[in-house]
């Protein structure tokens, strides 16, 4: 680039046709409306992905029965197969608190006692969880099976901590 | 500029294709399964290049940006434009491959989590971008009010980089960071390898994409399509 | 333009060449089969089964320390035994592949390994995204060389000695 006219600094404003006017106004709502969507509905609410065990527990009745995500670790020994059904029970921590939840449906094939876990459902007044969904939260470490049966830790954030946020 | 790109173009392509090469080798045959996930970790050496390949590719279209306010030249415009072009692809890209990824390890497509939403705040404004400057048809101003967008959103950047640090998601925290890298080494080399590679094809794209804006806007100015003196 | 269709020519040839490789390879190492076809077709080596663990069907055998459970995939049943390695990925209600050989005497598979289903299906459309990629590239360098080509024969511009042989 080696002229640079003044021109470029001074330009020549050009009507715009009527259709790419038209156009140019309804793509600017559409591309507003879903920024404002995205940014205050779904996402103001959800600023807080999940609630935590110790924050269900405290919850006031007003919380029963609604739906609300519900995330922290599965207690090891705690699941439990209903056999013959797809129904599933366990427990979920945050190191705090922990509360029961009932589950019916496929559970997630990274599952798992001991890793993360975000539950969809409400929690009734009998301070029982019931869900049709469960979300497996994974951590951020990866390494193969063998460096983690030689007990290999790397320096990941703690699964508990990442809950407390 | 475009002479610097035409003469060196062609060794980020190369360069760039080979990275990818011996990264899809590594991340598909030579790497070992995950001790969590199983093999559908590989789907991770392609999703991380193409997250971080967009966010630098929005990083590079806010320094376009503010060096054309600065310095007016039309071809760092050009750049700008075809930096977002390529960022568009890269950003769905990166939702796409996460999208798959996120069925088998979180048993969801799509969940309203701060990473995915904010990411996805990335693409529109990129779209926007894209759609105010094929709608305004004085360069010099569609130009100027593009790169005023492009600033504006970069405020998203430094959001959707920390949002899985800032708040509860689904989406893991990151692995690289001040605690350290949490990639075992043996899964890190096919990442490294993609990333280089994705960084390299980037800047390849962009360079033939600057191009071809540029030269369509020759072409148009020396036919006299463009009203006013052309600004080349 | 020639040089330009031979080497995006040679790309695909190269990636067609991979992709052939590649489904070879795996469909004689990394296929798993299902208890069906192992039922039917007995053969010597270990091969990869897949199928989901029965609900209530797991459990261990405390004198030999095997763990025992059946394995279903489309109403065929496989029982299954496995003594290695922690069993890390084992749960019911999940789907695993299995490497081991069918017993035919005790009417059970023995598997000497247990993996997580492999969602190969995942992997592949994972990468698949970069074809789209690939085509955007393909169409904006053929897009420049045209546009070379016009503003060379249009004459509408004289270019300076040496810009665009």
């Amino acid at each position: 680039m080696k002229s640079s006219s003044p021109s470029c600094t001074n330009p020549r404003s050009v009507n715009l046709s009527k259709g790419k006017k038209y156009g140019l106004i309804v793509s600017l709502i559409v591309i507003a409306g879903g920024l404002i969507y995205l940014g205050l509905g779904q996402f103001g609410q959800n600023l807080v992905y999940f609630f935590t065990p110790s924050e269900v527990v405290s919850f006031s009745p007003a919380y029963y029965g609604k739906k609300i995500r519900v995330g922290g670790m599965v207690v090891k020994g705690s699941v439990q197969v209903v056999p013959n059904t797809l129904k599933l029970n366990f427990t979920l921590t945050d190191g705090a608190a922990t509360i029961p939840v009932e589950f019916e449906g496929i559970p997630p094939d990274l599952f798992k006692e001991g890793k993360g876990a975000v539950v969809e459902g409400y929690w009734d007044s009998q301070k029982q969880f019931h869900s049709n969904l469960i979300m497996a939260k994974h951590s951020e470490d990866y390494m193969p099976i063998e460096m983690k049966r030689a007990g290999v830790q790397l320096p990941k954030k703690d699964l508990l901590k990442t809950l407390q946020q | 500029m475009i002479r610097w790109i035409r003469k060196y173009e062609g060794w980020f392509g190369a360069s760039g294709a080979i990275c990818i090469a011996i990264g899809l080798y590594f991340g598909l045959v030579a790497s070992p399964p995950d001790s969590y996930q199983g093999e559908v970790v590989r789907i991770m050496y392609v999703h991380v290049p193409f997250a971080s390949t967009s966010m630098t590719a929005y990083g590079v279209l806010t320094v376009a940006s503010l060096w054309y306010l600065w310095k007016r030249d039309p071809i760092i415009d050009n750049l700008a434009h075809a930096t977002a072009g390529i960022g568009v692809f890269f950003t769905s890209g990166a939702l796409f491959t996460g999208s798959i990824w996120g069925k088998p390890t979180w048993n969801t497509w799509w969940t309203w989590d701060a990473r995915l939403v904010s990411f996805t705040i990335l693409l529109l404004i990129l779209i926007g971008y894209l759609m105010l400057r094929t709608f305004i048809e004085d360069k010099e101003r569609e130009a100027r009010y593009a790169a005023i967008l492009a600033i504006v959103g970069a405020v998203d950047l430094p959001i959707v980089h920390f949002s899985v640090e800032w708040w509860r998601t689904l989406h893991q925290p990151l692995s690289i960071s001040q605690r350290g890298v949490a990639i075992a080494g043996v899964m890190l080399y096919p990442l490294i390898f993609m990333s280089v590679g994705f960084y390299l094809l980037f800047t390849y794209m962009v360079g033939v994409r600057t191009q071809m804006l540029y030269l369509q806007q020759l072409l148009e100015a020396k036919k006299g399509r463009l009203l006013g003196e052309v600004h080349l | 333009m020639k040089g330009f269709y031979i080497r995006w020519g040679g790309l695909i040839f190269v990636g067609l060449w991979i992709v052939a490789v590649g489904t070879q390879r795996y469909n004689r190492d990394v296929r798993p089969l299902t208890p069906e076809q192992v039922l039917k077709d007995h053969s010597d080596g270990p091969v990869r089964m897949l199928g989901m663990v029965e609900a209530g069907s797991l459990r261990k055998d405390p004198a030999t320390s095997q763990m025992l459970f059946s394995l279903m995939e489309n109403g065929q049943r496989i029982p299954v035994v496995y003594q290695g390695n922690d069993p890390d990925n084992l749960r019911e209600i999940k789907t695993l592949v299995v490497v081991g050989v069918w017993d035919d005497a005790a009417k059970r598979f023995v598997a000497q390994d247990i993996h997580l289903i492999p969602n190969y299906g995942f992997i592949i459309a994972a990468y698949l995204v970069m074809i789209p990629l690939a085509l955007f590239l393909f169409m904006m360098e053929r897009r420049v060389r045209l546009l070379y080509n016009e503003i060379k024969q249009s004459k509408l511009y004289e270019p300076e000695v040496g810009e665009f042989e």
